[in-house]
């Protein structure tokens, strides 16, 4: 990210006021290991650093290494939980994220840090998973049903449309509720989730497109039936690449792809243990178990109508 | 007022039948299809019907043809928009009174015509006979808000939403929790309607009557309200706070009331506001959606398979929507 040499100065007069050198030094040792401000202040060892060039040497650093949110998110973690068992209050903290926020990010504070702002831009990773790192996130695979059937009756025309307005309805509903598209063919794909409360966002846009289709069935579809389709939920940890193959190629996005073949039903959401378990028990409860899955717990919600009239 | 049952999910019919709708000589009622037999075999006063064919597949056609010509009960008339019968007169010499093939249905159909139909058998009575000068249907003016002025009387869509407010908070919780619940409620409430140009109106105990401008049809509005009740556990979970799922009740009508802004609305004299407050408070039962008769026919007919008939209150039918089962 770009930072501003308003914000730097801010940054740099927040450390040095709210610390002494001895703890700056602490703190930029939790992001550069083996930080050391002699050698790079040039100052020598027998002399004291003044708190202000210690500060704005450490912000350099900082943001030449492109480590500047991990900075500020560090310094909010610090106001919270204090440092080397003190407390410590850092001035200009609004300041800072009145900045960081003008230049298109926000503090998600359920994952402590900050992410892109999605009315400016929306990336893959947020604007935040570095790659290499492992991260846990909430996938959720949605797939038309009969997909070659539909192809095979309807002229390319009727299908193309049908296809493009299930791909608006997925995509509004996952992307209000920060969902990400990470692969998409057409009949289908996968979307991550990752900020925030990660698995209700993906059962609750599960749910939302489960609504939404069946309204679309009866009120818009150009089909002459319904546009079935199946839902699945997986959550587990991924390493973080920027190869949208190698993306799809992770351990629990392998595991989505399973369940969607094996155990997914029509017009259904199946979520797995983990995801289930994340939940509120009103929401939790909605889901019954599959007794297919061996060793593994899956659990469906379908859409149910009172009976009688 | 002649009473009118038609059977019909189909849009072109529901559209032919408009003027019909907003005639004061009759009272039409608009029934799913799918409960001909039950309707027709269980109501007692004098009706009309009128029978979509298209709406049905073509054993169910045989079936309810040969249904309404053995029975002498009421007075019929068969519309066939897709010219499926071969031999109209033949119906006429089984009892029928009108027949409406596809090209007679692609305006609205005429009083006079559906009058001709319901004497065809019967003369008509000397109360009808009275009435005959046909007012027309009733004057709809299509508003927005921009074009409303304080003190004048315009046509509104009346919705009434109340949250179903849990017992253990109504009887035991404090004022100042009832009272986030309330704030939590019309923030959500605004969120929806907001969009569809909806103005909370007069504010209830748990609730609010909402107006809408009327601007040609209700459809978009029943649409809305459906998917409040199918969307009760997403919007539990991210308009509220309180880890339950919340329900609502909803009534919806349509009608014509003068217009004051909201906190001036004490001295309001409108049949229309107290009927839906009637329909809203007496009527509708907890977590339902109930509307009327009068915009019935705006149902998206892929959706009509989801009301179904809730009797009658104060004088107009009332349908009700088959609510979504959540555990």
């Amino acid at each position: 990210m770009e930072t501003s040499r308003k914000v730097q100065l801010l940054c740099s007069k927040a450390l040095s006021e709210a610390m002494d050198v001895r703890t700056m030094c602490h703190v930029a040792r939790r992001l550069i290991p083996g930080y050391d401000i002699y050698q790079e202040t040039g100052f020598p060892e027998s002399f004291a650093i003044p708190n202000r060039d210690a500060a704005d040497t450490i912000i350099r650093n900082i943001i030449q290494k492109d480590l500047f949110l991990t900075f500020v998110e560090t310094l909010l973690r610090i106001e919270k939980e204090g440092i080397m068992s003190r407390v410590v209050q850092i001035p200009y903290l609004n300041d800072i994220l009145k900045e960081i926020y003008n230049s298109g990010y926000l503090y998600d504070s359920e994952n402590q840090m900050f992410v892109e702002n999605p009315r400016v831009r929306k990336t893959r990773n947020w604007g935040t998973l570095q790659d290499g790192e492992t991260y846990t996130l909430a996938f959720l695979g949605i797939d038309i049903i009969d997909n070659t059937g539909i192809v095979r009756k309807y002229p390319g025309e009727t299908v193309e449309r049908t296809y493009t307005e299930f791909s608006y309805i997925v995509q509004n509903i996952t992307e209000k509720r920060d969902g990400r598209l990470w692969a998409w063919e057409g009949d289908g794909g996968v979307i991550a989730f990752f900020l925030g409360n990660k698995y209700l966002n993906a059962v609750l846009s599960a749910f939302e497109i489960v609504n939404q289709m069946f309204l679309y069935n009866r009120t818009l579809c150009s089909l002459k039936e319904h546009l079935h389709f199946r839902i699945s939920i997986h959550s587990g940890e991924c390493e973080y690449t920027a190869n949208k193959e190698m993306l799809t190629q992770s351990e629990p996005v392998k595991h989505l792809m399973e369940m969607e073949k094996n155990f997914s039903d029509t017009d259904t959401v199946c979520i797995s243990f983990s995801v289930k378990m994340m939940l509120d028990e009103y929401i939790s409860r909605q889901f019954s178990p599959l007794k297919k899955g061996g060793k593994n717990r899956y659990f469906q919600y379908r859409l149910g109508w009172e009976t009688n009239d | 007022m002649t009473n009118i049952y038609l059977f019909s999910k189909n849009r072109k019919i529901l559209q032919a039948f408009k003027k019909i709708q907003k005639s004061r000589t009759f009272a039409l009622s608009i029934y799913n299809p799918k409960h001909y037999k039950h309707i027709l075999s269980r109501d007692q006063d004098l009706f009309f019907t009128y029978l979509d064919l298209s709406s049905y597949t073509p054993a169910e056609k045989k079936k309810l043809i040969s249904y309404v010509t053995r029975q002498q009960k009421f007075d019929y008339g068969i519309l066939d928009p897709e010219t499926w019968v071969k031999d109209p007169a033949a119906l006429f010499h089984k009892g029928a009174s009108d027949y409406i093939p596809g090209r007679a249905l692609s305006g609205e159909l005429s009083t006079k015509r559906i009058k001709s139909a319901i004497g065809f058998y019967f003369m008509e009575s000397a109360e009808d006979k009275e009435e005959d000068t046909d007012p027309g249907p009733v004057e709809i003016h299509e508003t927005t808000w921009e074009t409303i002025v304080e003190g004048n009387s315009y046509t509104f869509i009346l919705m009434f939403i109340e949250i179903d407010m849990i017992k253990d908070w109504a009887s035991h919780s404090g004022k100042s929790h009832i009272n986030d619940v309330m704030d939590h409620f019309y923030h959500h409430l605004e969120k929806v309607i907001t969009p569809l140009h909806g103005r909370i109106w007069i504010r209830t105990e748990y609730g609010a009557l909402i107006l809408f401008p009327f601007s040609g049809s209700t459809g978009h509005i029943i649409i809305e309200c459906f998917k409040l009740q199918l969307n009760k556990i997403i919007s539990s979970a991210e308009e509220y706070p309180y880890k339950t799922i919340l329900s609502y009740k909803i009534a919806l009508d349509i009608g014509t009331t003068q217009y004051l802004t909201r906190g001036n609305t004490g001295n309001i004299i409108s049949d229309s506001v107290n009927y839906i407050f009637h329909l809203g408070h007496q009527y509708t039962p907890k977590g339902n959606f109930y509307l009327t008769n009068r915009i019935y026919a705006d149902i998206p007919p892929g959706l009509l398979d989801y009301f179904t008939s809730a009797g009658n209150f104060q004088g107009k039918t009332i349908h009700r929507m088959i609510l979504p089962k959540f555990t």
